[in-house]
């Protein structure tokens, strides 16, 4: 995607930029083409002794889907119910267990707060006889290739600061995400396609659900070639990507050949390499106005495929059509591939919008964990599920009313994983009797990102980079732990 | 894994320091403590390790808990911290391995040579006031400007020269870039060279006149100062501050001295019979976002917004980052927790709430003001203007109107056939409600609860052929049926989108929304005839009847749609002033017979011109007027002037600073958290600098903005130079323009620095002043050429032995585009614009529909005001302009001091391809069919506009060989010229025939517009 800034055509500046790569590591941006073709030309030679120092565990996973649900899907529902929640329907929640959570300005003034089953029955699923919800029939299929973590927590209880949190490892705005993390610690894995790529649908539960915002996949204090790109399913994929009307490919390739002669004088006369990674850029932008239509065209899947991530998968912009181009885009080298559906914000009507949201997200997610696997991809592709908290296990609004819902809940929540070295068919961590607090295996939000970015082969605490001052980590101030027990060990394949 | 600890290396370690250069502490040893030592041996007392400190000679010679020293001046080998430092055993290594830092062999060299050279400690370079050093003697250049006697002498200790002035034209073009922000025009480069018979002190002096000055550094200041039109947070609603950006602007071209600069911004509300400007000022710290979001607590909010407070003024005055003191003692820097919340408790005082500023409205307190650049004489000129135009609006054009009527009166009469074909909904959702609609026979849906805003899906029958449009039909209620308190007579359609789909969709495809050529309604009052553009989601349409008769609004599609590939379509639907109680969906095709017109136009169109009575005709001029295609160009350009006069003319509300009657109490917020109070404290500032001197009574901002503005205060002044500097250089004397504590990095040039800004201090903060300083100095006019040499030793030109050289910031790149073709609008001030978007991206993230908020739906403006400077344009906080993203503009969520600057195919895709710029490419070429001039002569011109400067004969050639192959390539597709040349709104301004010839000059301006040289400062 990015073109750094001493760019390596002129062989000046080639050595100049290796000198710098091998004298101090810290301060050259990683996430670039250059790494790579570097890594490549440094394998004839000691290849590890350029790799920098918080890239030296072996990596599981090469690349990450995250299927961000945002809004808060409800883990009452659909991954951590128990008998205890039939028992205890319409009675209130202990004070005991409520403890001093507090709750947001919506129910804080509620004056009980009567516990509510899950509104579907689910099923044990798999080997290891995991709940989960039938609204999610498909996904209990796949029980087997994840891992459910039922002991995910945050302090946030708010949308902003929480879905800021989990997808920048801080509350306080200005933070880089995950993905722009992974591109400029891991760089390309391509030559044609943005490093991290964002995919946004409309859930149909509820819409317009929640608002997200160009920080959740934003740069922060990196180099901004480092954001996410949104790739929209339109006429123009990736923003100004096509010739203007009436200029088509072969004439625009004359165009740039004269600006490539222009821009080389220039760069030659005044000892520019800015300019030459300018010429870099437009070349890729060149590449990429062929790579993304070709990406963006399914029309050569075969029906098969269309059957796994279900219908909605025909339509363009909807999740399932998203989770299907995730998985091209996986193929195609993008590292960091980041899906946002709107709307598991039920407070109001679960009964009805859950259902929708899970109906919306249920066969594709599935669709794409079984169609990596088939492929041979999942090994190497780790796939998370999650939103940024989950929600009360009391109702909001009186119980039995079909427009009553559930709050936040930021104490316990789950997610699963899937792929890239997790232990599939598991479960991790659990709640107590009324899904609200944590009995064992606690993973806060940071430990989770500590995780995934283990899994890339990225150490947490050496990865930092400086900025006012501060070295700052991906996974914040607050100390975090990979989550060792819900990884792979080498005996686990067979 | 490194490791230097074998034994031959530490004997090197500990070779005779006689060979060794002199140790400096704060340029060389205080970094290394800092980053690798202070976490658990700095200034945070509470969390020290092994009770040692090492931040002076006293405690590290006091040691720690073992109560040996920790060092031993003058003898390395025999001091513990260097043994540990040294040392391969894994249990006694310092730093220690789980602290994932180690010493580089540079560094413990570094310290070992400390030691031996004396151990000395120095307070930190910033905590000490700057003092002017002499002035090294006039160096070999002969200049006798201060910036020049430092950088050479620095240049002579390194055994390096200053490089040649650069040439007049690439010097004036850097100059004008520099001090406006805009490229010269050609006009412009021969002034410099007649009136000012090329000298560049007057260059230099007109330049710094020019009210685009302020426009250029306003910019930064608002990078540093969070500004944007929208609230941020979820919600990110409208807010209107530019009141603020105009006062900015004001005080850069007026040179208001600096001190008064941040005394108005920090404490204007507090200044004794404080003016509006001075109010208008003090917004700056009500820059923050704030957020609108439910269910928040507003203590935990205001908590953010004091804490944003803090950072952005100490992040931008102070030049401290305080932030880590707001959970625990800072690390590096000599700032407690209490002292953070000391400072913090200034920023407490006002009355502000946790939740505000819905609905588009700005948060308070807020004060309602003239513009501080309001121009008396601009008004009366743009009153005058109003005349002229609004004659011209108002000239008959018999011809054009004619036309009009006739196509009117002909889609009157136009008897195609009108097949309709009633929907069967099968799905409906609304956020509000489980169930918003109930499907009843007759495909009728009865909606039920607060629906707005609904989606509902409807199947679309397989062999109904081409679908031409859509009508929405609201029906009488049931007689039995009491309208809920929602369904009142009277409901407004707010906004109707439709999307199709091939298979069952449950939302609309905000991707690939219809478009309506044709939008007709029935109407039973004359008030609810329907806007040209009813489906726009800032129009309405209004309608009476859930107790009367049907109405419908009808939609005719741009392009057809057909019903074999599309199965389903979507509507979302908003509704205001209530809703409707039961309606229908149809497609139709063919042609819809209800006219698109009011009805009085109908009639009066449909009669013979001579029959028509007065009121008839008035009224058709009129709506021919304020409709007609014709007129639009004028129209748009009249409400433009109209906006522009009100912004004159009238006061306006922005954001401010009070003192309430009741402030909050400041306490110490345990690990910086809302809900966990410590002791209360009382506004301060931190002891590492000078004494807070306040009046009697209340400490407040005012007491804090002199504070600043004391002699002896160590960082006001060189942050501010430093800052100023940097936007010449592309980089500060200190890299840390925002960050001066210990962990930022030591100056290239520390003396330097220290006599800018006593300098600065002394000249009563005179920034014009500083600034011609800094532009006149032969260091800043060097050439910017690099020898492969320089670029190999000083790849960051921290000697400056060769000029500046950077890409423009993302404004300016856009700027330079909009005056090198001539379309630049150079209004100075008022409201923020909204030039060209892709789509309407802010749908895709926002809450458009669910709440009332402005901003919510990108709405473009029309005529002059896609061509305002940039620093004008709309800045959404989640979603900020995105062609200026792509070239590294923030978000504007915090404060941001010094952009970075990358080079990425989404930037080159801008230039290449956004309308904007295409636009500029074909507008300049027009320009270029005016010259009678031979091809040849032509070229150089463009290149002259673009750049500045003249091509050589190779440049030209390229050039001369691309417009062949355009001129080839448009022979080869004469269609595609007109696709071409309509990008943008601005209307073609050459005649049929010669579209060809500016399709080839568009194409090859464009490239001459995507050259490196012209989005580079050199």
């Amino acid at each position: 995607m990015d073109v750094p800034e001493h760019a390596i055509t002129n062989p000046l500046n080639r050595r100049a930029f290796l000198g710098k790569m091998a004298g101090g590591l810290g301060n050259i941006a990683f996430g670039s083409l250059f790494l790579n073709e570097l890594s490549q030309a440094a394998m004839a030679g000691d290849a590890s002794s350029l790799l920098p120092h918080f890239r030296r565990i072996a990596p599981k996973a090469k690349r990450v889907i995250f299927l961000f649900q945002s809004g808060g899907p409800s883990h009452v529902d659909l991954f951590d119910a128990k008998p205890s929640l039939v028992n205890n329907h319409g009675k209130e929640l202990p004070p005991s267990v409520r403890g001093d959570q507090r709750v947001t300005g919506m129910t804080s003034r509620q004056k009980s707060f009567p516990v509510v089953r899950p509104i579907e029955d689910g099923k044990l699923c798999g080997k290891n006889q995991t709940w989960i919800s039938n609204l999610l029939p498909h996904t209990q299929t796949i029980a087997d290739d994840i891992c459910v973590v039922r002991s995910m927590h945050t302090e946030a209880i708010n949308h902003d600061p929480a879905i800021t949190f989990i997808n920048t490892g801080s509350q306080q705005l200005g933070l880089p995400s995950m993905g722009a993390w992974v591109s400029y610690g891991l760089g390309s894995l391509n030559r044609n396609l943005p490093t991290y790529i964002v995919l946004i649908s409309q859930g149909s539960g509820k819409n317009p659900g929640q608002p997200i915002f160009s920080r959740l996949w934003g740069s922060g204090f990196l180099p901004s070639q480092h954001q996410g790109v949104m790739l929209r399913a339109g006429a123009d994929p990736v923003l100004y990507l096509d010739n203007p009307p009436g200029i088509d490919r072969q004439h625009r390739r004359t165009m740039l050949d004269s600006l490539e002669s222009l821009n080389q004088r220039f760069a030659d006369e005044l000892g520019d390499p800015e300019t030459l990674a300018r010429i870099h850029a437009y070349e890729m932008a060149y590449r990429m106005q062929v790579s993304v239509p070709g990406l963006t065209d399914l029309s050569g899947e075969p029906d098969q495929v269309f059957q796994l991530y279900g219908p909605e998968a025909r339509r363009p912009g909807s999740y399932a059509a998203n989770c299907l181009m995730a998985r091209r885009l996986a193929e195609r080298g993008v590292r960091f591939i980041q899906l946002f559906h709107r709307g598991w914000d039920q407070h109001k009507a679960i009964n009805a919008q859950l259902r929708k949201q899970c109906l919306d997200t249920d066969q594709a997610s599935a669709g794409l964990v079984k169609d990596l696997k088939q492929r041979g991809m999942l090994e190497d592709t780790l796939v998370v599920w999650g939103g940024e908290f989950g929600r009360t296990v009391y109702s909001q609004g009186q119980i039995g009313n079909p427009n009553a819902g559930r709050d936040h809940h930021g104490r316990c929540f789950s997610i699963w994983l899937a792929g890239g070295g997790i232990r599939g068919g598991m479960t991790w961590g659990a709640t107590d009797d009324f899904c609200w607090n944590i009995v064992k295996d606690p993973v806060h939000i940071r430990d989770m990102n500590a995780t995934i970015l283990h899994q890339l082969g990225l150490d947490h605490n050496q990865f930092t980079y400086r900025f006012r001052g501060l070295d700052n980590k991906p996974t914040g101030v607050e100390p975090a732990h990979v989550v060792k027990g819900i990884l792979e060990s080498r005996g686990d394949r067979a | 894994m490194l490791r230097f600890a074998t034994k031959g290396f530490v004997c090197a370690l500990f070779a005779p320091a006689l060979l060794l250069a002199e140790v400096s502490f704060n340029r060389d040893v205080r970094p290394i403590l800092s980053s690798t030592c202070f976490a658990c041996h700095g200034p945070d007392e509470k969390h020290l390790s092994g009770e040692l400190q090492l931040t002076s000679l006293e405690r590290a010679l006091k040691g720690g808990e073992s109560g040996e020293p920790a060092l031993v001046p003058g003898d390395a080998r025999a001091s513990r911290i260097i043994q540990r430092a040294l040392s391969n055993d894994p249990e006694l290594v310092m730093p220690p391995p789980e602290f994932h830092t180690r010493l580089t062999a540079e560094q413990k060299q570094t310290l070992v040579d400390w030691v031996d050279q004396g151990a000395t400690f120095e307070k930190h370079w910033a905590f000490s006031a700057p003092k002017k050093a002499d002035v090294p003697p006039v160096g070999p250049s002969g200049s006798e400007n201060p910036v020049d006697r430092f950088i050479e002498a620095r240049l002579e200790k390194e055994g390096l020269q200053v490089a040649e002035r650069a040439e007049f034209p690439v010097l004036a073009r850097r100059l004008h870039l520099d001090l406006t922000g805009l490229p010269p025009t050609i006009e412009e480069l021969q002034l410099a060279l007649d009136a000012d018979s090329g000298s560049v002190g007057a260059l230099i002096d007109r330049l710094l006149a020019s009210p685009h000055y302020g426009e250029r550094m306003a910019v930064d200041w608002m990078d540093a100062s969070r500004y944007a039109d929208t609230h941020g947070y979820s919600r990110d609603g409208t807010r209107h501050v530019w009141l603020w950006r105009d006062w900015v602007l004001k005080a850069f071209n007026d040179n208001k001295p600096y001190d008064a600069f941040i005394t108005e911004q920090l404490a204007g509300d507090l200044l004794p019979d404080a003016t509006d400007d001075q109010l208008i000022a003090s917004g700056f710290n009500r820059l923050h976002p704030i957020t609108q979001e439910g269910g928040t607590i507003p203590e935990e909010n205001l908590v953010n917004y004091v804490v944003d407070r803090v950072k952005t003024t100490s992040e931008a005055m102070l030049g401290m980052t305080m932030a880590c003191a707001q959970c625990h003692d800072h690390k590096y820097d000599p700032i407690s927790q209490k002292e953070y919340f000391e400072f913090y408790a200034f920023f407490n005082a006002l009355g502000d709430k946790g939740i505000d500023g819905l609905e588009g409205r700005n948060a308070k307190p807020t004060h309602t003001a003239f513009s501080p650049l309001r121009d008396e004489a601009e008004l009366a000129r743009l009153r005058k203007e109003r005349e002229t135009l609004a004659a011209e609006l108002n000239r008959p054009l018999p011809e054009a109107q004619k036309a009009w009527e006739d196509a009117i009166a002909a889609d009157l009469k136009a008897t195609a056939e009108f097949v309709t074909q009633s929907l069967k909904p099968v799905a409906a959702t609304s956020p509000g409600t489980h169930e918003p609609a109930v499907f009843q026979e007759g495909n009728i849906s009865r909606l039920q609860g607060r629906v707005s805003p609904m989606q509902i899906t409807f199947e679309i029958p397989v062999n109904f052929g081409e679908i031409s449009g859509v009508r929405l039909t609201s029906l009488p209620s049931a007689p039995d049926r009491k309208p809920c308190a929602d369904q009142k007579r009277d409901f407004a359609v707010k906004s109707l989108s439709a999307s199709f789909s091939p298979v069952f969709a449950p939302s609309i495809n905000l991707n690939s929304l219809e478009r309506f050529s044709r939008v007709s309604a029935t109407s039973t009052q004359d008030w609810n005839q329907p806007p040209a553009n009813a489906f726009q989601p800032t129009q309405s349409w209004r309608s009476a009847s859930v107790a009367g008769r049907p109405e419908s609004l009808t939609g005719t599609l741009k392009r057809p749609v057909n019903t074999g590939a599309m199965r389903f379509l979507v509507l979302e639907l908003i509704f205001g002033n209530g809703q409707p109680d039961l309606i229908q969906v149809e497609v139709f095709r063919g042609k819809d017979p209800d006219p698109a017109h009011p009805l009085d136009i109908v009639s009066a169109v449909q009669k013979p011109a001579g029959e028509r009575t007065v009121e008839e005709l008035a009224a058709l001029q009129d709506y021919f007027k304020r409709t007609s295609h014709a007129k639009a160009r004028h129209r748009h350009a009249l409400a433009n002037l109209d906006a522009r006069i009100h912004f004159h003319s009238s006061k306006h509300e922005t954001m401010v600073m009070n003192a309430a009657e009741k402030p909050r109490k400041t306490h110490i917020l345990n690990r910086g958290v809302y809900s966990d109070k410590l002791e209360e404290v009382q506004p301060g500032t931190p002891k590492i600098f000078p004494p807070l001197e306040a009046d009697e009574g209340t400490t407040d901002r005012l007491d804090l903005a002199r504070w600043f503005l004391r002699d002896d205060h160590p960082t006001t002044s060189r942050v501010a130079v430093n800052r100023i500097w940097s936007l010449f250089f592309g980089r500060g004397l200190s890299e840390s323009l925002a960050d001066f504590g210990s962990q930022g990095t030591y100056p290239s040039h520390p003396e330097l620095l220290d006599w800018l800004a006593v300098d600065f201090r002394e000249s009563g903060w005179d920034t014009k002043r500083l600034i011609r300083m800094i532009v006149s100095s032969r260091t800043y006019q060097q050439s910017s050429k690099a020898s492969p040499g320089q670029l190999e030793h000083d790849p960051k030109n921290e000697m400056l032995a060769r000029g500046p050289r950077f890409r423009l910031q993302a404004e300016f790149v856009r700027d330079v585009f909009l005056r090198a073709s001539g379309l630049l609008n150079p209004q100075l001030g008022g409201p923020s614009v909204n030039p060209y978007q892709p789509g309407d991206l802010w749908r895709q993230v926002s809450h458009f529909g669910s709440v009332g908020d402005a901003g919510q739906t990108f709405v473009q403006d029309r005529g002059d005001r896609l061509y305002r400077r940039s620093l004008y344009t709309f800045w959404k906080r989640t979603l900020p302009p995105p062609n200026m993203a792509a070239f590294d503009a923030p978000n504007r969520e915090i404060c941001s001091i010094g952009r970075m600057r990358t080079n990425t195919p989404l930037s080159a895709l801008v230039l290449l391809n956004d309308p904007q710029f295409v636009e500029a490419s074909r507008f300049l070429a027009e320009q270029v069919l005016q010259m009678d001039e031979p091809p040849g002569d032509r070229l150089r011109f463009v290149f002259r506009q673009i750049t500045s400067t003249e091509p050589n004969d190779e440049q030209l050639q390229v050039m001369q060989e691309q417009l062949d192959r355009e001129i080839a390539y448009f022979a080869r597709h004469p269609e595609r010229a007109s696709s071409l040349t309509t990008a943008g709104d601005t209307p073609v301004g050459v005649a049929e025939d010669r579209l060809l010839e500016l399709a080839t000059w568009t194409n090859t301006v464009s490239l001459v517009f995507n050259l490196s040289q012209t989005i580079t400062k050199y």
